[in-house]
């Protein structure tokens, strides 16, 4: 695979992992993948399930000891970081079935990354508030997060990852279980925070809304790198549409 | 050196039989996530159900295991049906606190019946041995009893693995949302499981009376025993419960000859934080159940 | 590592904010402890000899109900081994009080100082352990320390026992008589509590709850979740071992099975949760509840006390598991009062 990714770039990624890997006993989960992210830049991960790529996301955060690669932050090596080091770092997550802390309300729960993240914040109630109204949870801060909907509990997942102000934001399928008009207002609130500056990894299922807002795709297949490019490219390509829905389809729609 | 070889081999005669007491135990954490802090209380009540049948009936004590099994699996399944099933959901120290309430009770009404005294079911054959060139000695009562201990481990896998209520028994633990949703009452299932482990701690507690003494306070060691022999072995691995029994038994057995005191105890509570705090999943390999879904 | 979501699928307790905003509720628990504490005192001239040495033994508890809840309640990781911090406690006073002739008021601090060393060495591996496992390991950690003390006869007397010299030019410190020590163990109780308070309140306790509740989610919010689980365990045993300090110099003569008895932590544990883990309040009302039911029961069924007790924790348990002060705050909040409805909510 090449070591060069984003082309028209220049700088070094702001983020940026090589030769990743991971194995569980004899699966490879994750195999010699190489990640770069850029500020103001989403770089989309799709493909088929278990693919890897939840794997990935917790190889970068920490969350899961690699076999083989080196993941930087800023140029630091941060592969053998803690998850809290590397939320120090100003990288930020999303889990994908959400992990709200459950007994606390949903103002204390953005609270914990106000108080602890790597901008302890002076005025956290304030801060927390601020950070709701981001996410469109504004005036739900005394919920428990157990009375949320399906959408407001994904709001909160992203709130507590916003609210440590991060730099990098890796996002491990977000959208899924929203209905169709939930997404649109998703993508853009993910839009507007790439255009901030932030430097997005997104992980998702929903192909059209990842090809709406990814400046790139990384497609992955039983833990390798398939291909990455431009969503235009990847999207139509031939091996991508085999691996998602399978030779049959292609058989069927080349015949 | 036959010392060496007498107190080995009466460490693992004596381990067989922890091995016993743990297989359910094992068992029971395994499939409902329960530690059951009264599972030591089980054993006695085994042990002093089949010495009343002794001095009532003069039933021989391994005969006795019979009956002892029986009347702890029925036990078992009511308290596990309707007391514990009431706080499976809880967290975890509920159920501790619950079965640790249990054992509470069980110990002290065994107290309050037999007293805290000593006993022992005497037979006529266990004190004799067979002597091996060396001049090391097996009581045949240990043999015995070591013997039973072990069939019975491998009867309790072979029934868990082959017929429908093991298969169920053991879905259930693997996932219990799954298993409810193919029909299988849950609720029950836990209770046949719990009634098995207390089965088979009567059943040893029967053989612990032939071929020792035993007393209500007793019972704490031995559920202490059961948890470091779970936990050598790893969680839910019958098998390995029976082995964590015999490295349990051999500590014992050599603790006692070459260390003198208590200090076995000592040595015991390390050998279990140190394999608690560098390999969780036991001695004998992988977590039986790696990842659990409740529902 | 799969978890299903099932919280649409069970009834959820609900949330309570961490931190009260209002002045007057803000206040109010600093009141509260103050009239309490005044009370107390004031309760001393009132009560006869056996009287006062029950509620200094209350007291006692309540600080230990106190210091576990710290570890076990707010941090969710249930230490079943904290007799072997007050033991532990209890024999370095003993043994520095005896052979070393330190002062009781100097011995009590280094104790705890030690105690806590201690808890911070063993918390480390220990504290990468869950659920059970932690629970037994801590529970090994305890027997193995009372085996060790068994063990070490020049210093702690073994089996036999040590004694502190309280009376006559040995002592280093007189013993403080049954008033003196029900102020001590008042005031430690007093001390417990509003540490405990302060840190649940503090930035701290949004930490501790965090990582009960999802220690990984924790993590990637930038708790250090290692440092803050030890530094809480190292504080719980600290304070135990005050109390276990304390408890060896009222009792003068102490012994391996009185200092490094189970039931202690189960008790300390009872109390806690039929208080209500994770408050306050739950550890101060736990203790005071079960040790008056307790005492009680010693005196009315004084053989079949532990049977009584044991059943009593039974029903206790299954009724109350979220503690009497989570019951009380959502009856109010929720116009239930139905026991029944923890029961329907926990079984299978």
């Amino acid at each position: 695979m090449s070591a060069s990714l984003i082309r028209h770039v220049d700088g070094e990624p702001l983020l940026a992992a090589y030769g990743l890997s991971v194995r569980f006993g004899g699966l490879r989960a994750v195999n010699d993948v190489n990640v770069g992210l850029y500020p103001g830049k989403l770089l989309g991960v799709i493909g088929p399930n278990g693919a890897g790529k939840s794997t990935l996301i917790n190889l970068l955060t920490g969350h899961l000891r690699r076999t083989a690669g080196i993941v930087q932050m800023d140029g630091r090596d941060i592969t053998y970081a803690k998850p809290w080091t590397i939320a120090h770092a100003g990288v930020a997550r999303t889990f994908q079935i959400v992990k709200p802390f459950r007994g606390m309300t949903v103002a204390d729960n953005v609270m914990v990354a106000a108080l602890y993240g790597p901008h302890r914040q002076r005025h956290a109630r304030a801060f927390v508030e601020e950070v709701l109204d981001q996410v469109g949870l504004g005036g739900k801060g005394r919920l428990a997060p157990a009375e949320l909907s399906v959408a407001d509990a994904r709001r909160l997942e992203l709130a507590k990852a916003l609210a440590l102000r991060p730099r990098v934001l890796l996002l491990d399928e977000v959208l899924a279980g929203l209905r169709p008009a939930e997404i649109g207002p998703a993508l853009q609130l993910i839009a507007g925070l790439r255009d901030q500056g932030l430097a997005i990894l997104m992980v998702e299922h929903v192909v059209q809304a990842i090809a709406a807002v990814s400046d790139e795709i990384l497609v992955l297949h039983h833990g390798e790198v398939l291909m990455h490019g431009a969503p235009d490219t990847v999207l139509s390509d031939s091996r991508v549409v085999e691996a998602y829905l399978g030779t049959r389809y292609k058989q069927r729609s080349t015949s | 050196m036959s010392q060496v070889i007498q107190s080995t081999l009466y460490g693992l005669l004596k381990g067989c039989l922890y091995g016993l007491v743990a297989v359910g135990f094992s068992l029971v954490w395994g499939v409902m996530n329960v530690v059951n802090l009264a599972h030591g209380a089980f054993v006695l009540g085994g042990a002093y159900l089949a010495w009343e049948l002794n001095s009532a009936l003069g039933i021989d004590p391994f005969l006795g295991m019979v009956p002892a099994a029986v009347v702890l699996f029925a036990l078992g399944y009511v308290i596990q049906r309707w007391i514990v099933n009431l706080v499976v959901n809880a967290p975890i120290f509920i159920t501790l606190l619950l079965t640790f309430g249990l054992q509470l009770l069980a110990v002290n009404a065994l107290i309050l019946v037999f007293t805290a005294n000593y006993r022992s079911i005497p037979t006529s054959y266990a004190g004799e041995s067979i002597t091996l060139p060396g001049d090391v000695r097996i009581p045949l009562g240990r043999l015995i009893a070591a013997a039973l201990a072990v069939a019975l481990t491998i009867g309790l896998v072979y029934l868990t693995r082959r017929t429908r209520t093991g298969l169920a028994i053991l879905a259930t633990g693997m996932d219990r949302g799954a298993a409810r949703l193919m029909g299988i009452r849950a609720a029950h299932v836990y209770a046949l499981t719990f009634g098995l482990a207390a089965a088979l701690a009567g059943a040893a507690g029967a053989a612990v009376g032939a071929i020792g003494t035993f007393s209500p306070a007793d019972a704490g060691r031995l559920t202490l025993f059961s948890f470091v022999a779970a936990v050598l072995g790893g969680l839910g691995n019958m098998y390995g419960a029976l082995l964590g029994g015999l490295v349990l038994g051999l500590v014992e057995s050599w603790g006692g000859q070459f260390l003198g005191g208590t200090l076995v105890n000592a040595v015991m509570f390390a050998v279990l934080v140190i394999v608690l705090a560098v390999r969780p999943q036991g001695i004998a390999g992988k977590a039986f159940y790696a990842s659990r879904v409740e529902v | 590592m799969t978890q299903l979501d099932t919280a649409p699928t069970r009834a959820a307790r609900p949330a309570v904010p961490a931190a009260p905003t209002r002045p007057f509720r803000m206040v109010l628990p600093w009141l509260g402890a103050v009239v309490a504490l005044v009370g107390a005192f004031g309760l001393q001239t009132q009560l006869y000899t056996g009287q006062e040495r029950t509620a200094t033994t209350i007291a006692m508890f309540v600080a230990l109900a106190a210091a576990w809840n710290l570890i076990g309640g707010y941090t969710g990781y249930a230490c079943f081994g904290q007799v072997g911090f007050f033991g532990l406690g209890g024999y370095t006073t003993a043994a520095l009080m005896t052979h070393a002739h330190m002062s009781f008021w100097l011995a009590m601090p280094a104790a705890a100082l030690l105690t806590g060393v201690f808890a911070a060495v063993v918390g480390a591996p220990l504290l990468r352990l869950k659920g059970h496992y932690f629970a037994v390991a801590t529970l090994g950690v305890a027997e193995g320390l009372r085996e060790v003390v068994i063990n070490a006869g020049p210093l702690t007397g073994g089996g036999a026992g040590i004694t502190i010299p309280t009376v006559g030019t040995d002592a280093a410190t007189p013993w403080l008589g049954n008033d003196g020590f029900y102020v001590l163990f008042v005031l430690i109780a007093f001390g417990t509590v509003m540490l405990a308070a302060l840190i649940a309140r503090s930035r701290a306790g949004y930490a501790l709850r965090a990582i009960h509740q999802d220690e990984d989610a924790a993590a990637s919010m930038g708790v250090n979740t290692t440092v803050a689980k030890t530094a809480t365990f190292a504080v719980s045993a600290a304070l135990t071992g005050a109390v276990g300090a304390a408890y060896a110099f009222q009792q003068v003569t102490i012994f391996p099975e009185r200092l490094f008895d189970v039931d202690v932590t189960v008790l300390m544990v009872v109390m806690v949760v039929l208080g209500g883990a994770g408050t306050v309040l739950g550890p101060v009302l736990g203790a005071i509840a079960v040790a008056f039911v307790s005492e009680w029961l010693r005196q009315h069924f004084t053989n079949a006390h532990s049977f009584v007790l044991g059943a009593v924790i039974i029903v206790a348990v299954v009724l109350l598991p979220q503690g009497f002060t989570a019951y009380v705050r959502d009856a109010v909040k929720e116009r239930r009062l139905s026991l029944l409805d923890n029961v329907r909510r926990y079984r299978l």
